[in-house]
């Protein structure tokens, strides 16, 4: 179950958020014309909030807090080799296919040569993906995330002037 | 992420070997037929170790969903790469993913398509899947759910779309009641009414062998290929039953156009105009003269005389554009364009103009020969992958071009003279007989006839 804010209950929004309700989700609706929203609370059974904030806060903390949880047990676990073999598969497939084109190969060696690198760099990538350690990757996960240089913005809808 | 992901592109091979795309157009095309009678049509391709298999169904477009099923056969194409055989959803997705196949399915108006592509390490596992989900398909009823409310949300989000509205009126004028007039993703209440039986039944009823069409272009021998078509599409059955209507027994439309001017009102600063009328098939021995004489008209871009006399002399739109669409059942010559409610009128009226003027002088010389340069000289640009190609190869044969037309196209093209297109101008343009569709707020356009409601 999820904490969910649902911002406008129009056509799209009422049944749309009450999909999500029914869904078995903890939905907190906003709308401007609050009696919708209420109506809307009868119907699906979820919580109504007086402002688009008020609906978000409740949601987006969950949302925050679920992420941390994530970066937590990434932190303490690591990755697993399957997970890496799994990686490094897809992405030299993704090599593979990129050649199946004639706009890609020149999109990427201009990308190279135009910061610097060579076209030895370039051909030598699939290799050099296929060299990484799960080790390597834990290392990575440390070097990243353990700082928790993270931050957090929100686009809320603007506050109506008085 | 993505800048490392992309400065890794690229593998050893490919500044020396010629990459197939743009060489392909040249080479041959294989007809194969396998063991089992199935055939395909083959591109060879060494240059990278992959096989693009790309193929449709004849009759499972939207056009032949049962009336009051509308949307049927894109909600299959939807769900049947969301679990098939022993595998759900979740499973099938997976082992698409840790072995990097691409496998998708859509549904148009006429045909079903699918598209497949393959590391040839991959292969086995790739034919596997594919025909589990063509053969197997399980439409459970989690993923039935969750693709049924992702068509439903996007088709609510798009009632409020005047572009779509436009297109939907557009259609709904032309063709009336025609199958042509439905709208392939359905309505709400139409994909609603559908079960999973439904499904089951579109997908051992209209996937069949007589109205399956193959391409396939890559790393993959005559000998393999053969194999892979009887592993993949062998176990589908062999026609349809004679009590499923099929898409060959839907009428040849005959398009409204009667000069009519149909208007939707809707509360927006610019108004969506459709216009267009009767074109032809793609058979028709005038197609490659109207196709040329669209080019000029209202289908080059900045070269055409539509955008610039409509765009660049006026500054009346962004852009304004016209194209032929020759469907089986229906084919259309169409333009469209967007510009402010108050300039709709005078728009209009150029568009008619230039109607007219192709209609009593046709095109020059110059226009001819620069178009002919133009249609040539960008066709190989279309050949951008082995999938593009694949895809080529099945167009070729659903409209019966002949497996010589990649390097026969050219002689098609260069054959049309000033007289042809004069022909083609007259049978086909009439600014009298254009329909209209605005959906919008134009001002001092009023319709002439009941505008239809695609809202019901």
């Amino acid at each position: 179950m999820a904490k969910v804010a649902w911002i406008g209950l129009g056509v799209m929004g009422y049944p749309m958020a009450g999909y999500v309700s029914k869904a078995g989700h903890a939905v907190t609706v906003y709308n401007r014309t609050a009696s919708k929203a209420s109506k809307w609370a009868k119907k699906f059974g979820g919580k109504t909030a007086k402002t688009p904030k008020d609906a978000a806060k409740n949601a987006i903390d969950g949302v925050e807090r679920g992420m941390i949880t994530q970066l937590d047990k990434l932190i303490a676990d690591g990755v697993t080799d399957m997970e890496v073999q799994k990686a490094i598969n897809r992405l030299q497939a993704s090599a593979i296919y990129a050649r199946d084109s004639y706009r890609t190969p020149a999109r990427i060696l201009g990308g190279a040569l135009a910061i610097g690198l060579s076209v030895e760099d370039v051909e030598a990538w699939p290799e050099r993906i296929g060299a990484v350690t799960t080790a390597d990757v834990n290392k990575a996960v440390d070097a990243i995330f353990k700082d928790r240089r993270s931050i957090t913005t929100l686009l809320l809808p603007k506050r109506k002037s008085k | 992420m993505t800048r490392l992901i992309a400065l890794g592109l690229l593998v050893a091979g490919i500044m020396t070997a010629p990459v197939g795309a743009p060489s392909a157009w040249a080479v041959e095309v294989e007809r194969i037929t396998s063991p089992g009678g199935i055939e395909a049509w083959l591109v060879r391709d060494a240059s990278t170790p992959i096989t693009a298999l790309e193929f449709s169904f004849r009759d499972a477009g939207g056009a032949s969903d049962p009336k009051d099923m509308a949307g049927l056969s894109n909600m299959a194409s939807s769900l049947l790469d969301e679990g098939a055989g022993d595998l759900d959803s979740q499973a099938f997705q997976g082992r698409l993913e840790d072995h990097a196949i691409r496998l998708s399915f859509n549904a148009g108006l006429e045909t079903m398509r699918g598209s497949l592509k393959t590391l040839n390490r991959h292969r086995d596992e790739a034919i596997r899947l594919l025909r589990l989900a063509l053969t197997r398909p399980r439409f459970d009823a989690d993923a039935l759910v969750r693709i049924r409310r992702q068509i439903e949300v996007g088709l609510i989000r798009k009632q409020t779309d005047p572009d779509t509205r436009a297109s939907r009126i557009w259609r709904r004028a032309m063709f009336v009641d025609h199958p042509n007039a439905r709208p392939v993703s359905g309505t709400v209440k139409s994909i609603g009414a559908i079960k999973a039986d439904d499904l089951r039944r579109f997908a051992t009823t209209r996937l069949t062998k007589d109205t399956l069409i193959v391409g396939a272009v890559g790393d993959i021998s005559a000998k393999d290929l053969a194999a892979m078509l009887d592993a993949v599409f062998g176990d589908l059955p062999a026609t349809a039953p004679d009590t499923i209507r099929r898409g060959d027994s839907i009428p040849v439309a005959k398009p409204r156009t009667r000069g009519d001017v149909f208007v939707s009102e809707m509360d927006i600063p610019q108004s969506v105009v459709l216009f267009g009328q009767s074109g032809l098939q793609r058979n028709d021995p005038d197609y490659y003269a109207a196709y040329i004489m669209n080019y000029i008209l209202g289908g080059g871009g900045f070269a055409s005389r539509l955008y610039t006399e409509v765009r660049e002399k006026r500054g009346l739109v962004y852009s304004v554009y016209s194209y032929l669409n020759p469907m089986k059942k229906g084919p259309l010559v169409s333009g469209g364009f967007a510009t402010r409610n108050g300039q709709v009128a005078e728009a209009l009226s150029v568009v008619r103009t230039e109607w007219a003027k192709m209609r009593a002088t046709g095109v020059t010389d110059d226009e001819l020969r620069r178009a002919k340069q133009f249609l040539n000289g960008a066709f190989p640009l279309r050949l951008s992958s082995t999938s593009a190609i694949a895809r080529m190869l099945v167009g070729m044969q659903y409209s019966n071009l002949g497996i010589e037309y990649l390097d026969k196209r050219a002689a098609f093209i260069n054959k049309v003279g000033l007289a042809d297109i004069d022909r083609v101008a007259k049978r086909l343009l009439d600014p009298d007989k254009l329909t209209v569709v605005i959906v919008g707020q134009p001002i001092k356009i009023k319709s002439t006839a009941q505008t239809p409601n695609i809202d019901g």
